[in-house]
């Protein structure tokens, strides 16, 4: 699934050891979550939409918009 | 933008745990356990039923092993950097994880010390007998501290890490289910030795752990 989690991180300019912080996870979910290699849960993806104050479908896209 | 699979990168930012990094680590840290618990076993026979040459010469061979393993160990650092910011949760995590490690290493050297008896040398996961304390000792530890450890990792690990552990518990079942009953086929036609469970068991482990390793940090 294509994501914007590192284009957000990047323009708040957080590292990703930061957002996991921020996100209760480790830097290895964030990396994994940016590099598209872990989709994380709704729960998650939720918690990812409130820090950046935004509706899932604009962080996340899984190609059928 | 999005980013998509063309321009995803394709490892952690500012270095990291990397796959590699933890399972050289992993390697590592059983080395200087097993090294430690061989020689510490031989200085015990060594004291009590008095020292050969070649009992002296092993001893300085695995403890110059396990310094290797721990210079590696330095060497390699698989271990986060000490200035990252780090969530409470995955803190206490990773205190499991280290608690976990210590305990397993306490185990492995009784269990060394265990291999030694009648002056011989048995391999640690032979089915060779067991002093009563050792035995009781490493039954504590395993039945008692473990599980403990082990319900507050994972009440503690984020769903990334579940998903890593939950991969290599699919390995290592499959490994199993596949392993035993060939090798139980095979002892049984006579041309395997007979199955050994606590290989199995081992091997299982690997397994696992590689599992796991591979999905988190690959």
């Amino acid at each position: 699934m294509d994501n914007r989690l590192k284009v957000l991180r990047a323009e708040r300019d957080w590292s990703q050891a930061e957002l996991a912080l921020r996100l209760d996870v480790s830097r290895q979910a964030v990396n994994a979550i940016e590099t598209g290699k872990h989709d994380p849960s709704l729960p998650l993806a939720f918690r990812i939409a409130r820090l950046f104050g935004m509706p899932i479908e604009e962080i996340f896209d899984d190609g059928h918009a | 933008m999005m980013v998509t699979h063309e321009d995803r990168s394709r490892g952690p930012e500012g270095g990291g745990m990397t796959f590699g990094k933890a399972l050289g680590g992993l390697a590592l840290v059983l080395g200087a356990i097993f090294a430690a618990g061989v020689a510490l076993g031989l200085a015990v026979v060594a004291v009590t039923d008095g020292p050969t040459g070649l009992m002296l010469a092993t001893i300085v061979a695995t403890l110059a092993a396990c310094g290797v393993c721990l210079w590696g160990l330095f060497l390699l650092k698989p271990w986060p950097a000490g200035d990252e910011p780090v969530a409470p949760s995955q803190r206490r995590a990773r205190t499991m994880l280290v608690l976990s490690g210590i305990l397993g290493g306490v185990l492995g050297i009784i269990l060394s010390l265990g291999m030694f008896g009648d002056g011989g040398i048995d391999f640690a996961f032979s089915n060779a007998p067991l002093a009563p304390a050792a035995a009781a000792g490493i039954l504590a530890g395993w039945l008692l501290f473990v599980p403990v450890l082990s319900w507050i990792w994972w009440r503690n690990i984020d769903e990334h890490e579940a998903q890593a552990y939950t991969y290599g518990a699919v390995v290592a079942l499959h490994l199993y289910y596949f392993v035993t009953p060939a090798w139980w086929i095979g002892w049984r036609g006579g041309f395997l030795p007979e199955p050994q469970h606590m290989l199995v068991f081992i091997l299982a482990t690997i397994a696992w752990l590689g599992g796991w390793a591979w999905r988190r940090y690959r």
